[in-house]
């Protein structure tokens, strides 16, 4: 077999980052990752990183892909989408545009898993930057409640929320995978099931 | 299914029709067969028709798997045994038969009953017109059976799918693999695709025109299975040969570490075997034969090499590396058991080359294949285990550069896969693990040169003599850090530019000399490039980057490339300092100019500063081209002392600086008084500044006026004086600055000879070389 088999292995959450360029998608995720808040702006094409963490005592992984906010890589996003399970719709309370064009990034992830209550996180970032509010708490929210989504204020650079965000998503993930378990309506799982049991089928055949 | 039938007909009408084809001797022949082996050649058109239309005769279900299974044996490693040329079309076109009914799967799946119905008509007949040249019992019960199996098929097209998946006739290609998603369908097959096609389809990223399987099994065996007794004649578990096929076939990614060496020689030996055309080519089969026929073994050769230029690039290229792959194991008959005999008799089926053949290319291998060697496949990274594991990722830039092209280059292969529509839970999983190498590979990078450029400074705190502003330095260093090498190399040229200006404007004669030099040095300082003695002591990190650059011909000029990058940044550090430098320098200067006078001398003073720098520049944009590791270090080492150095220098003009400064003061004390005792001399002072210029005889007395003309010669000689002085300070100052600057090229002449004497010799080429260079540099500086 070209795949060995591999070790039972501990959950992995795949978790994406989305937004416009420039709102701190990378920033997020480095200091989720490695404790550190980088300054120097350098757009992203696409990174991903794997971290084991423990989720209520439960030790499991948790995959982030960091995307680019720039339409250029729109292509290359979607390959990426179709496997994320879970999604961090970041924008810049700083910058209007940037919460604007978080409607077209939830259109597009929709459009790909095909799944209105896919986990979704909607993320103000660089709420440390308050004097420079451009989008209200109150209109995030309005927003995220039509969605159906939380809403939450984080800042990279003073790491607040940055954890949350992560672990919010992380259990909205793994609570939605309960259920698919428990009744199998995911389409994957179930694809395969049934094409497993279409083989056996043949084999008597 | 009117269309059904009426196709149907058409292929009965054609299978007729091929009756009457002339020159169909092959047909002939198989109908020979089917006197001889007539159990055989039924199975054979079984499995052509199953292959064609999904459908068995009359038959049982149950039969039909049988039969399949039977087939399956038949199929193209007996026919293969039957004989060479006849047989070699008929696989050829079967194998053709199954991609595109592996195509045709593929199309099931997207399309309605009735497009697929016709595109398989489509391609039925297609195929019958092949089959009708080779196949000759076809006709027979052609139309009812056909016909039953549409309505079959309608029914029940996902059941036959995967039931013909599960039958191992299905040319040995479906593997476990497979059978867990029977959707999925080969997009790119590699077995039994021409050896251009599977070249191109899975050219590894060094660019050799080899398909990416003959070169994993290739540094496979050489890797492990070299004292393997029997390698390449002892049977491989099917199964497992079969697995990696699929795998292949699938376009994964295929580790073959966990393997048996047989396993692998069989998977390699069954590629071979199904190429479609064998590797010397049926057109040029004959000429081998010939050439090698020959009696004179000079004729021999000559002839044989000629045959081999007429194969095409990649033929030419698997037939040379397998024969010096063969010729390893067989120099290690002692382990392998695999002598020539041994070798022949297993290669000769395989690659439809006969014993005389191979026997004269491995008895003139030297001659014949002597000249390309086996590379091994740098192999992008995997990344199996779950956690975090930086292990395997290469520590020296160049090396990180080299992994992250490998890998850029899957994930962008990985992309288009994934774009192009293909659902695939594995690449998806594939693409997400390549995506994490690479940034890894990146934050390495950075953190590689982040490391490479705070350990250069650190050898230069030690090597330093004098204390010349550490601090400074620091935040300069971090500066250095974060633009990656492209921007390094972007920033460089910028950088250069106005300094470079502005050495033309004052001394253009100067710059011509100087980049002139490195282009005479190119040619010489590249040979030693090549020897590379080991040096361990010098900075234990770059040696990383040593190691990382083996004579792989391809790779080494991309190599040069990165270490030339590098070069640049190390370049970058100290002139960035420097510039620092200049600036401080400039800064006060710009202070003295608001004070007027002396600006002039520090103003040389930078210039002349600017000069140093260029000219370090230019020194080590001499040896930039200078890919010999241990000369950069030397270099560097060069450049740290000089940096110092010219620290040293500048404390020393800022020093001068201030005394200029003082001497400013005085001279204004000076002004100042003259202005007092002209004001004493005449009370309305500034009436009389006035009238001075304007109308001289308005207010003033004569006496006045006449004093005033004496304080105004008085100032004039005083400014005269002060601009001589001025004059001579400038031309002191430079030629103490010349001195001092051969001073410093001295220092670091005779600090990098201690320091070659520290390290011990060995490395005398680049003594002499760099000490060419340095004494060439002094004297231009002395003609200045």
């Amino acid at each position: 077999m070209a795949s060995k088999p591999k070790p039972p292995q501990m959950a992995l959450h795949k978790v994406i980052m989305v937004g416009s360029g420039g709102v701190g998608k990378s920033a997020l995720t480095l200091q989720f990752m490695y404790d550190e808040f980088v300054e120097d702006y350098e757009p992203t094409k696409a990174d991903s990183y794997r971290k084991k963490v423990v989720l209520d005592g439960e030790e499991v992984q948790i995959d982030i892909l960091d995307t680019a906010g720039q339409e250029d890589y729109a292509a290359i996003r979607d390959n990426y989408f179709r496997s994320g399970e879970g999604f961090l719709c970041v924008f810049s309370i700083t910058e209007q545009e940037s919460f604007a064009a978080t409607a077209d990034f939830r259109e597009q992830i929709l459009r790909v898993k095909n799944d209105e209550n896919i986990p979704f996180l909607l993320v103000g970032n660089k709420c440390d930057l308050f004097d420079k509010r451009q989008v209200t708490i109150e209109t995030a929210t309005a927003k995220a409640g039509e969605w159906n989504v939380p809403y939450v204020e984080t800042s990279a650079k003073t790491r607040q929320n940055v954890d949350k965000v992560f672990f919010d998503l992380m259990c909205e993930i793994r609570d939605r995978k309960k259920e698919e378990t428990a009744k199998p309506d995911g389409k994957k799982n179930k694809k395969t099931k049934k094409e497993g049991k279409r083989k056996k089928k043949c084999v008597i055949l | 299914m009117m269309s059904g039938i009426e196709h149907c007909q058409e292929e009965g009408h054609m299978e007729e029709d091929s009756g009457e084809f002339p020159g169909l001797y092959n047909r002939e022949n198989d109908f020979a067969e089917v006197d001889m082996e007539p159990e055989h050649d039924e199975e054979e058109e079984k499995e052509s028709l199953k292959k064609k239309d999904k459908h068995k005769k009359d038959k049982a279900p149950g039969y039909v798997a049988f039969e399949e299974e039977d087939s399956d044996e038949e199929s193209p490693s007996k026919g293969k045994r039957k004989g060479l040329f006849r047989n070699r079309f008929s696989q050829n076109s079967k194998r053709k038969f199954k991609d595109k009914e592996r195509d045709k799967d593929k199309d099931k799946e997207k399309e309605k009953a009735k497009e697929k119905e016709k595109e398989k008509k489509e391609e039925k007949s297609h195929h019958k017109e092949k089959e009708k040249k080779k196949s000759s019992s076809l006709p027979r019960d052609l139309t009812p059976d056909i016909l039953r199996s549409y309505s079959f098929k309608e029914k029940s097209g996902r059941k036959r799918e995967a039931k013909e998946a599960k039958s191992p006739s299905q040319a040995q290609a479906l593997s476990a693999d497979e059978l867990s998603s029977p959707a999925r369908e080969p997009p790119q097959p590699i077995f039994g695709i021409p050896l251009d096609e599977a070249v191109e389809r899975s050219k590894l990223i060094d660019g050799i025109e080899l398909p990416a399987i003959f070169r994993d099994c290739l540094d496979f065996i050489e890797e492990r299975g070299l004292s393997t007794e029997g390698i390449y004649r002892i049977s491989p578990v099917k199964s497992q040969v079969d697995a990696l096929r699929a795998a292949y076939d699938h376009g994964e990614v295929v580790d073959l570490q966990d393997h048996d060496p047989h396993t692998v020689a069989g998977l390699l030996k069954t590629y071979l075997r199904e190429l479609p055309d064998p590797v010397l080519t049926m057109e040029l089969l004959p000429g081998f034969e010939d050439a090698s026929a020959l009696p004179g073994e000079d004729e021999r050769i000559a002839a044989l090499i000629q045959m081999l230029y007429q194969l095409p690039t990649c033929n030419r290229l698997l037939i040379t590396w397998l024969i010096q792959h063969m010729v390893h194991i067989m120099d290690r008959e002692a382990e392998t058991k695999m002598n020539l005999q041994n070798i022949s008799i297993v290669l000769s089926p395989t690659l439809n080359i006969s014993h005389r053949v191979l026997n004269a290319f491995f008895s003139h291998h030297d001659q014949l294949f002597g000249d390309d060697g086996i590379r091994k496949v740098g192999r992008p990274l995997r990344w199996e285990s779950s956690t975090m594991n930086l292990d395997d990722i290469p520590d020296s830039p160049s090396s990180i550069e080299e992994e992250l092209q490998r890998q850029e280059a899957l994930l962008e292969q990985l992309h288009s896969e994934l774009g192009a529509g293909v659902e695939d839970p594995e690449k998806e999983e594939r693409l997400w693990e390549v995506q994490r190498i690479i940034t890894q590979l990146k934050r390495q990078l950075k953190r590689a040169k982040t490391t490479y450029a705070s350990s250069a400074a650190k050898t230069s705190t030690k090597q330093k003599e004098k204390e010349s502003k550490p601090t400074e330095t620091k935040p300069k260093e971090k500066d250095t850090k974060e633009p990656e090498t492209k921007s390094a190399a972007i920033e460089k040229p910028a950088e250069e530019k106005p300094a470079e200006k502005k050495v033309t404007e004052k001394k253009p004669a100067q710059k011509k000399p100087a980049e002139k030099k490195p282009a005479e040095k190119k040619p010489a300082q590249k040979k030693p490039a090549e020897k590379k003695p080991a040096e361990k002591k010098l900075a234990e990190k770059k040696q990383v980057e040593k190691k990382s650059s083996p004579a792989e011909a391809v790779k080494q000029e991309e190599k040069k490339v990165e270490e030339e990058k590098e070069e640049e940044k190390e370049i970058e550090k100290p002139s960035d300092q420097k510039e620092e430098v200049s600036i401080v320098a400039k800064e006060e200067a710009e202070e003295q100019k608001e004070k007027e006078e002396p600006a002039a001398a520090v103003e040389a003073a930078v210039v002349h500063q600017e000069e140093e720098k260029e000219k370090m520049k230019e020194q080590e944009e001499e040896e930039e081209d200078d890919e010999e590791l241990e000369l950069l270090l030397e270099e560097e080492a060069a450049l740290i002392a000089e940096q110092e150095e010219l620290m040293a220098l500048q404390t020393n003009l800022q020093s001068r600086i201030e005394k200029e400064r003082t001497e400013i003061d005085q001279l204004k004390e000076e002004i100042a008084e003259a202005m007092n005792s002209r004001e004493t001399a005449s009370p309305p002072q500034q009436n009389g500044m006035h009238s001075s210029s304007s109308n001289s005889s308005d207010n003033s007395s004569d006496s006045s006026s006449e004093d005033e003309e004496e304080l105004q010669d008085i100032l004039d000689d005083l400014v005269k004086e002060n601009q001589e002085l001025e004059t001579k300070n400038s031309d002191l100052s430079l030629a103490i600055d010349r001195e001092r600057q051969r001073c410093i090229q001295l220092k670091v002449q005779i600090r990098m000879l201690q320091r070659r004497e520290e390290l011990g010799c060995g490395e005398d080429g680049q003594t002499t070389d760099g000490s060419v260079t340095r004494p060439v540099t002094v004297d231009r500086e002395t003609t200045l």
